[in-house]
């Protein structure tokens, strides 16, 4: 069932700072099919976040959409009206943010927020069964009384229940969750990964995942965009990205994970993520990447096909099997991080 | 075997919550926090002990007991065979001196109006560390140490990027040369890559110095990487304790379990999920028997009237559970 429901293509997020313009989204490009599993993986500062509210047209001014398109059932978000914006958004695609409390409106009840986003014209009594059924479904327990509930007497956990249920109150085709669980607890970001998980075949959605939690995306998705810098390096389906990684930034994001293997040493990377604003032409990696040549550093390096159903942003793909021919930097003299 | 260089012995730490006159009036008894209620166990010199759990559960309370940051309200906290919980301040600084702490947010534990060098320089002179011109060479040594430049040491800590400031956390730890090395989630704050460097750079003075460390932390991969023996935390209880090794490769208890199933690892096979359902209840209603039954999959009769003993139900490997006990009687 690959038929594609989402096609981003060059999409480009720029924000005017008084440094002068930050690049958060540099030319991004991926599709997601029906029912899909999709991971958006980086640290904070690689544009995973931004990509998404482009995605949903929540980039607030001053920044901007500098270009691309994002095609959604055949609907291009990004050049249509904010009217017909805000119909695509209850119906088509949803997002669930990394906070649920801020995310949640601290003078409405549980219920006032999901009978909000059922479609309006409904009766009340239904909408009533509607939302308790909601919250059900999310696994609330006591979901009656807890119509009733404003989010402060909710436990983290149980917000962001909360607000998988608002977003699933008009059955989106979309899913889009940024970091849904990195604000809970370990037992509880694993019933959420759990419950988000079942929603989806559930309701049939697209899951696009945004994480920079490695093993989540190892153990649930189908397929992962590694994203650097504004861009992404590297794009696979995800058994074939973590058995070859063909981007010296995902070999070092793996190496960087301790594994259960204490011989295995841990293979950090040294030294920080570029500054935003004032790039170079070449490979934003290059000054971290111990295969980086002068090459790297000359021109821009384009998202090539280096396999089956799988990218890369790197022009020394056929040396990386070997070992680094240098060390990207000494741990111990030129600071990181 | 030689004296382990810290022993902890049934230590409680209880937090008194806010008991007003209506409380008083209505004659609602004073309720309590019982952040660490009763924990006992040693580390040796040289070894690193990792402490588990999530939020709450005690683990950083515990800790700063140890460093007597704050005074436990019962117990036996042993350094070096001396009892610090009878130590007055005078008494206790030397221990202070062998102890150190790193801290979760480097950025909060730092003076934003203070310059690195002038941090490290008080440091040494609270502890009356060498002579001045030893102490200016201390900081220059401390700060390639933790792989930062010697100019840094004219920078404010709101120069540097939040893996940096960590080291700067860890420089001024290492500055009066402990022996114990407390570290409270120095990695939770960090992204991946830069996280990958804090454990490297740890376990790279670990070695070099020879420190012993109480490692704390809610993830248990790390953990694996770097502990010598693991004590898993519940609600102010150890619920499980063992070496490494043998804590990953036979896990007993169900949140144990639940903790390893929660956290999917790259190339690890997935294991037997254990699905905890529910919350971790509030650490003053605690739940009578067994803390941990009212989400246990096992839950049994007796979790409920009888609270389990941490008991050594495999060698040297501990365990708080009854169905365990039962399982390997």
């Amino acid at each position: 069932m690959n038929e594609p429901i989402l096609t981003v293509d060059n999409l480009r997020v720029e924000i005017p700072t008084r440094r002068g313009v930050v690049h958060a989204v540099r030319g991004v490009s991926f599709t997601v099919n029906r029912g899909e599993t999709f991971a958006l993986v980086g640290e904070s500062g690689s544009g995973k976040t931004m990509t998404c509210r482009a995605i949903v047209g929540l980039i607030h001014p001053p920044g901007k959409i500098a270009g691309g398109s994002v095609v959604f059932q055949g609907q291009d978000l990004v050049r249509l009206p904010v009217r017909d914006l805000e119909r695509v958004r209850g119906s088509g695609v949803v997002m669930v943010f990394q906070d649920p409390m801020t995310a949640l409106n601290p003078v409405l009840t549980v219920e006032q927020q999901i009978t909000e986003t059922l479609s309006r014209g409904e009766p009340p009594l239904f909408q009533r069964d509607r939302a308790i059924e909601l919250l059900r479904q999310v696994g609330i327990p006591d979901p009656e009384r807890r119509l009733g509930s404003y989010a402060h007497q909710l436990s983290g956990g149980q917000r962001q229940r909360v607000m998988l249920a608002i977003a699933l109150a008009r059955q989106p085709a979309l899913l889009l969750a940024d970091e849904p669980t990195t604000a809970l607890d370990v037992t509880i970001q694993a019933q959420i990964l759990r419950l988000m998980l079942t929603l989806q075949k559930e309701f049939g959605m697209a899951l696009i995942l945004v994480t920079h939690d490695l093993g989540v995306v190892y153990q649930s998705v189908d397929r992962v965009a590694v994203m650097y810098a504004g861009q992404i390096v590297e794009l696979a389906a995800t058994a074939e990205l973590f058995a070859r990684p063909r981007h010296p930034y995902t070999i070092g994001l793996i190496g960087s994970v301790p594994s259960a293997d204490r011989n295995r040493l841990l293979t950090p990377i040294f030294g920080m993520p570029p500054d935003m604003i004032d790039f170079g032409r070449g490979c934003p990696f290059a000054p971290r990447c111990a295969w980086a040549t002068e090459e790297c550093v000359d021109r821009e390096i384009p998202l090539a096909a280096v396999g089956a159903e799988h990218w890369s942003r790197c022009i020394h793909v056929d040396r990386l099997d070997s070992a680094p021919p240098r060390p990207a930097a000494s741990p111990g003299g030129v600071s990181g991080g | 075997m030689a004296e382990p260089l810290l022993s902890v012995r049934n230590l409680v730490k209880h937090f008194p919550l806010p008991h007003g006159v209506i409380d008083a009036i209505l004659r609602r008894p004073p309720e309590r926090v019982r952040a660490v209620d009763d924990v006992s166990f040693t580390v040796e010199r040289g070894k690193t002990l990792g402490l588990v759990g999530e939020s709450g559960c005690g683990k950083s309370t515990l800790g700063r007991c140890i460093l007597r940051l704050y005074d436990a309200d019962a117990g036996e906290v042993r350094y070096d065979g001396v009892d610090l919980m009878g130590l007055d301040d005078a008494g206790l600084a030397p221990y202070r001196k062998r102890m150190q702490v790193v801290f979760q947010d480097p950025y909060s534990s730092l003076n934003p109006r203070q310059s690195v060098g002038k941090m490290l320089l008080e440091v040494l002179d609270v502890h009356g560390i060498g002579t001045a011109g030893e102490r200016h060479r201390r900081v220059i040594h401390l700060l390639t140490q933790v792989g930062l430049r010697p100019t840094d040491a004219q920078k404010y800590p709101g120069e540097f990027s939040g893996g940096q400031r960590q080291r700067l956390g860890i420089a001024r730890a290492l500055a009066v040369e402990p022996e114990l090395l407390i570290a409270d989630e120095p990695l939770s704050a960090l992204d991946v890559s830069i996280q990958a460097q804090i454990l490297q750079l740890l376990l790279d003075l670990r070695a070099s110095l020879g420190l012993t460390m109480i490692f704390i932390s809610h993830d248990l991969r790390v953990v694996r990487y770097l502990s010598d023996d693991v004590a898993v935390m519940y609600l102010g209880k150890i619920v499980e304790q063992a070496p490494t090794a043998d804590l990953f490769a036979r896990p007993q208890h169900p949140y144990t379990l639940a903790l390893l199933s929660a956290m999917p690892e790259v190339g690890g096979v997935s294991r037997e999920a254990i699905a905890v359902e529910g919350e971790p209840p509030s650490a003053v209603h605690v739940p009578p028997g067994c803390r941990f039954h009212p989400r246990c999959p096992w839950n049994v009769a007796r979790c409920v009237e009888e609270e389990p003993e941490l008991k050594e139900l495999l060698p040297r490997h501990a365990v708080a559970c009854h169905v365990a006990e039962d399982r390997l009687a």
